[in-house]
């Protein structure tokens, strides 16, 4: 009975329409619905029909819309067993998050208006569309819902330009939702890729990155052979630093639990800054590493525990205050130097854990 | 002291990203590092021209290990291990020169065409789009066997961002061996020491 009222509604609402707004005919649905009530025949009323458009989301909604493809009354006592039979199929649609869900059907249900007022066709679109429809349910179901919180949400669906000519055949819906997935992801890629936030179309967007992906492995390529000749000059003498046992040890000795809480070290502690602060370090301060006031106490690597490492807070606040790298770390971390900058390093020593066994093996 | 060295003290960064960053620095330095030093003691072993592909060998299985968890990352380890060290696991990838999406070339010369041609724009930048998705696939390792594009676009994330730092830590090895050497070690403290703990 339910959805004879929302067929009528709805009816009303697609079979009019002319440059009517989304919103508009919304209201009109309602209206109608309101009007005639008796079609139901078992008198809901209004609100009740709005909790259950919404709570029935899932399941009541195909009738709404199929039933909003059928610009004929006629059909509407027709539409019983049909909708009866989408709202069974309708409960196997998986999608990720009904945002998406809504901004997808909205323009599938302009595009199914729009649709309704040129071509009228209904049965083969109606059968090829389950999973989209749903989307479409969902979305027209909480339209319908009028003065409802939903249309808050989505402020943005009025001006959801409808896509003419596209067909909305399954085939075509299902590679839409999956244009949009992919567009949704590319936006992450967008903030990778250097010198994308300019360009706004999608395929300008991908040339931008194969370009990226295809420089940056050329790049590799390139260092890797670098590498490969100025391998003899290399040196990694990581045994001996580990074995010095460095230096400045003007700070309080052991590594005080209420340490970890001071918020300078809490927000210091991205490893992004520690490490560009390393290669400031070394890069601005031309330190040979024996030389470097970096202080470590390295307890017994052997033991399982794990050692303790304490920095003298005089380091950084050489580092701090310098601002050019060269380059080393800077693209690889990305830093946010400014942020480094406003830490007010307290002369606390900075500790850390250290895999110490671990590094051992590995160096 | 002991209580303290037992502790395992969590730090959280504000940026998760950069803690996966560094982890990812520490895991290439720390293969990185005793590989280059193998190969530079068995040099005289080796032939000039066999170094550069051993080499590059070594960069990619530092690659692998770093970015553990990728699709693609596993499917560089298996090309890496058939292929074994001889060919190049970069692709030679030829130009495909997408180019800017270019309509000129339409005849609109009805009003009604103009329809058509805004629906023909929508199915050629579709191509398009399609053309450069496929390219991507070539990209990345392993991109043919990834299933959906959706899927392909989030392992290009990554794959992005580890060659990103792939290339800051070849680069500062190669252009500042020596000061690369204080930091590398230091670096795998800092890193270390201000990551999560896993």
């Amino acid at each position: 009975m339910l959805h004879c009222l929302n067929t009528s509604s709805n009816l009303v609402g697609g079979g009019n329409i002319s440059d009517m707004t989304v919103l508009e005919r919304q209201r009109a649905r309602i209206k109608f619905q309101n009007e005639h009530q008796q079609f139901s025949g078992n008198g809901f009323s209004s609100s009740h029909q709005q909790q259950f458009m919404m709570l029935g989301c899932d399941s009541a909604l195909g009738e709404i819309v199929t039933n909003s493809m059928k610009p004929d009354p006629d059909y509407e006592n027709g539409f019983d067993e049909e909708t009866v039979k989408k709202r069974k199929t309708d409960n196997k649609v998986d999608l990720n998050s009904k945002d998406k869900r809504i901004k997808v059907c909205v323009e599938e249900g302009e595009s199914k208006i729009v649709e309704q007022r040129k071509g009228q066709k209904n049965t083969k679109f109606n059968n090829g569309n389950k999973n989209k429809r749903e989307n479409c349910e969902d979305s027209n179901s909480k339209e319908n819902s009028k003065g409802s919180e939903i249309q808050n949400q989505k402020p943005d669906y009025i001006h959801v330009r409808a896509r003419r000519g596209q067909a909305t055949d399954s085939h075509s819906l299902a590679e839409r939702v999956r244009r949009e997935k992919i567009s949704e992801r590319m936006k992450y890629l967008q903030d990778l890729v250097p010198g994308c936030n300019k360009i706004a179309g999608k395929a300008g967007m991908l040339d931008e990155i194969i370009n990226y992906v295809q420089s940056l492995q050329r790049q590799v390529e390139f260092l890797s052979m670098k590498l490969a000749a100025v391998n003899p000059r290399l040196d990694f003498n990581i045994d001996e630093l580990f074995a010095k046992e460095v230096f400045t040890q003007n700070f309080p000795t052991t590594g005080i639990p209420s340490e970890m809480t001071n918020p300078a070290y809490l927000q210091f502690n991205s490893a992004q800054q520690l490490v560009s602060c390393c290669g400031g370090l070394i890069n601005n301060m031309g330190i040979i590493p024996p030389e470097i006031g970096l202080c470590r106490n390295i307890n017994a690597p052997t033991s399982a525990s794990l050692p303790e490492i304490f920095l003298d807070s005089s380091i950084f606040t050489h580092i701090l205050p310098s601002s050019t790298w060269e380059g080393n770390f800077q693209n690889l971390h990305n830093v946010d130097f400014d942020q480094a900058r406003s830490i007010s390093f307290p002369s606390q020593p900075f500790t850390g854990m250290v895999e110490a066994s671990n590094m051992k093996m590995e160096m | 002291m002991e209580g303290q060295q037992n502790k395992r003290k969590r730090v959280y960064s504000v940026e998760p990203n950069k803690v996966m960053q560094a982890k990812f620095s520490r895991n290439y330095i720390n293969y990185l590092a005793p590989a280059l030093m193998k190969i530079k003691e068995r040099r005289s072993s080796i032939e000039a021209k066999n170094v550069e592909n051993v080499v590059k060998y070594e960069v990619d299985m530092a690659m692998v290990f770093s970015s553990q968890g990728f699709a693609w990352s596993n499917a560089l380890k298996l090309k890496l291990q058939k292929d074994g060290g001889e060919g190049s696991s970069r692709i030679n990838y030829q130009q495909n020169d997408m180019g800017p999406l270019d309509f000129s070339k339409k005849n609109c010369s009805k009003f009604e065409a103009s329809k058509i041609l805004e629906e023909k724009k929508l199915v050629e930048e579709n191509e398009i789009v399609d053309d450069q998705l496929r390219c991507l696939r070539k990209l990345i390792p392993g991109g043919e066997e990834i299933m959906c594009d959706e899927q392909m676009v989030s392992e290009l994330e990554s794959y992005v961002s580890c060659l990103q730092m792939q290339r800051s830590i070849l680069s500062s090895l190669s252009y500042s061996p020596s000061k690369f050497v204080v930091c590398a070690t230091l670096s795998s403290y800092w890193i270390v020491a201000g990551t999560l703990y896993k």
